[in-house]
């Protein structure tokens, strides 16, 4: 293999390690804030990749700027993504908040469904191709070209993971974040809205993936209406392998699982054996350290 | 006549079929420190429960000063001035015993989000302010030099000192006190009897207290409210209660 090919690959693995990393950061953010399993993320997920096409549609035929349309569409995707995040919170998992667990992973399950439904309903089952929300420019890195979109969606993909990370270790709101997170009792005898800083996770959440949901669109550009099911299964079994509710170990399990979805396919006879060489690093990790890599124990205290 | 800080009126406190609480009426002077003893399951922690804002009583009526706290939230109760501190010691364990002082600074906090990114004076300054007066308590409780140890890893007695000393960077006018001394030594009790009137006199604040150790209740407390079954027994200076026969009857059983 020439070294061509294997800087190809690596900027492949990043790429892929980036997208994943920032979905399993956003599902891990809502689990270590809200206790919650939520697995319509991959639904919050699939709304966003609409919202992106039909508003970059209809804003490239009229702005010349691809930047300021990237920025403008991202934000769009956002608030959609927010609110309904914001919508399933206060319907699907508040009113469950004495039932026991299962009952909010059920409730999880079916509401991702239904938006999912809702989706193929409303856009149809026909494959969809996003237009190129990163300008398209091609570079060279040591006399080898390179797609430019692919740089930038690594380089966006890490600053937003270095943002979140100022925003979670500076801020009020990411101190609160992480109080509630290790104690919700005691974070709201601190003088911390717990109901708030859980909305805000939700946020966060819905944010996070619409970032990644515009970097999927790009890397990858046709998706359909369930986008986010694939998508939601991959970051949870890295948020799980890194460790679920840590912020590292999300991002630690999704380059994990970008490395293994790229490096398989090319070592071994059947491409989609990489699945199975997915899934048994996680049952390896887990037998090892049922934590996940960088997960805590968590002892209840009665 | 002295001030009433906090006052129950007739509160009950129902789970289902179970009198938690069951018309509890008391008044607690500002300053004083109160104590609340009572067998196990006598609804001891509840009252706290109710006081913070955990329970929302069946009926009644609790009163700071004079606003009424029922229905309010924990968080908006701690802003009024009432903090807390747990039988089951809640400190964020991952975290360094600055870092839980810290976080009880939150709601006298104020700078946005763009001050952490521009890093601005207002950002420095507060974090500079909040530091310090952490310290400030820390060295008041002799616990400066763990100020960098993660939480979780203390001992047991002075995980508890490190919770009074993040109830008390909330400011607090009244401080809750939940079994402050479970699991210490006479020794520590002794350490301890002396911290609570030293942060009073300090902090001029007025302290409940719940407690079995009787060395503890006895020694400071001023007046104590004697719960049994949820109900009250009876209130009084700690030698008016040696002498009750009813308190006697629920703690030692009956004599004939």
């Amino acid at each position: 293999m020439n070294i061509n090919i294997i800087i190809q690959q690596v900027i492949n693995f990043l790429q892929l390690g980036s997208i994943y990393a920032l979905c399993a950061l956003s599902f891990t953010m809502v689990y270590g804030v809200a206790r919650l399993v939520n697995f319509a993320h991959g639904s919050i997920f699939g709304v966003s990749m609409y919202v992106l096409f039909f508003a970059s549609t209809f804003l490239f035929e009229r702005i010349k700027s691809p930047w300021f349309v990237y920025v403008i569409v991202l934000i769009i995707a956002s608030v959609v993504t927010s609110l309904i995040a914001l919508l399933l919170e206060s319907a699907a998992y508040k009113p469950l908040k004495n039932a026991p667990k299962i009952a909010v992973v059920v409730s999880s399950v079916g509401a991702g469904m239904a938006i999912q439904y809702l989706i193929l309903n409303l856009a149809g089952s026909k494959a969809l191709r996003m237009p190129a929300l990163i300008p398209n420019l091609r570079i060279e890195l040591a006399g080898i070209p390179v797609p430019l979109y692919k740089i930038m969606v690594i380089v966006i993909a890490i600053l937003t993971m270095v943002i979140l990370n100022v925003i979670i270790k500076g801020t009020r709101l990411g101190v609160a974040m992480r109080a509630v997170s290790q104690d919700r009792i005691a974070a709201g005898f601190m003088g911390i809205d717990t109901g708030r800083v859980v909305s805000a996770s939700f946020v966060f959440g819905a944010v996070i993936a619409s970032v990644a949901a515009s970097l999927y669109g790009t890397a990858y550009s046709i998706f359909a209406y369930d986008v986010g099911e694939g998508i939601i299964w991959w970051s949870f079994i890295a948020a799980v392998l890194g460790g679920i509710g840590s912020i590292s170990g999300a991002v630690l399990g999704g380059y994990i699982i970008g490395a293994i979805s790229i490096i398989a396919p090319i070592l071994l006879p059947v491409s989609s054996y990489k699945d199975i060489v997915a899934f048994a690093v996680l049952i390896i990790v887990l037998l090892v350290k049922p934590t996940g890599l960088m997960g805590k124990k968590d002892i209840e205290k009665i | 006549m002295a001030e009433k800080i906090v006052s129950l009126k007739n509160v009950c406190m129902y789970f289902g079929g179970i009198r938690a609480i069951d018309d509890i009426d008391f008044e607690v002077e500002k300053g004083r420190v109160f104590g609340i003893i009572g067998p196990n399951g006598a609804g001891k922690t509840t009252i706290f429960n109710v006081i913070t804002g955990v329970y929302i009583p069946t009926s009644g009526e609790i009163y700071f000063h004079d606003n009424l706290l029922n229905k309010l939230m924990p968080h908006t109760i701690i802003d009024k001035g009432i903090a807390r501190t747990f039988q089951n010691i809640r400190l964020f364990e991952d975290q360094t015993v600055l870092d839980n002082l810290k976080i009880a600074h939150f709601s006298h906090t104020r700078y946005g989000l763009a001050d952490v990114f521009l890093n601005s004076s207002r950002y420095k300054e507060e974090e500079q302010r909040i530091e310090e007066e952490s310290i400030k308590i820390l060295n008041f409780l002799n616990l400066a030099d763990l100020m960098n140890k993660k939480a979780g890893a203390l001992p047991y007695g002075e995980q508890r000192r490190v919770e009074i000393a993040r109830a008390l960077c909330c400011k607090p006018e009244v401080l809750l006190l939940d079994e402050p001394a479970a699991g210490m030594n006479p020794a520590e009790i002794n350490d301890l009897n002396q911290l609570i009137l030293k942060i009073r006199e300090q902090f001029n604040l007025t302290i409940l207290v719940i407690e079995h150790q009787m060395r503890l209740v006895m020694e400071i407390c001023e007046e104590i409210l004697v719960l049994n079954f949820g109900k009250k027994l009876a209130i009084g200076t700690p030698n008016e209660l040696k002498n009750n026969p009813a308190v006697l009857e629920a703690y030692l059983g009956k004599t004939n």
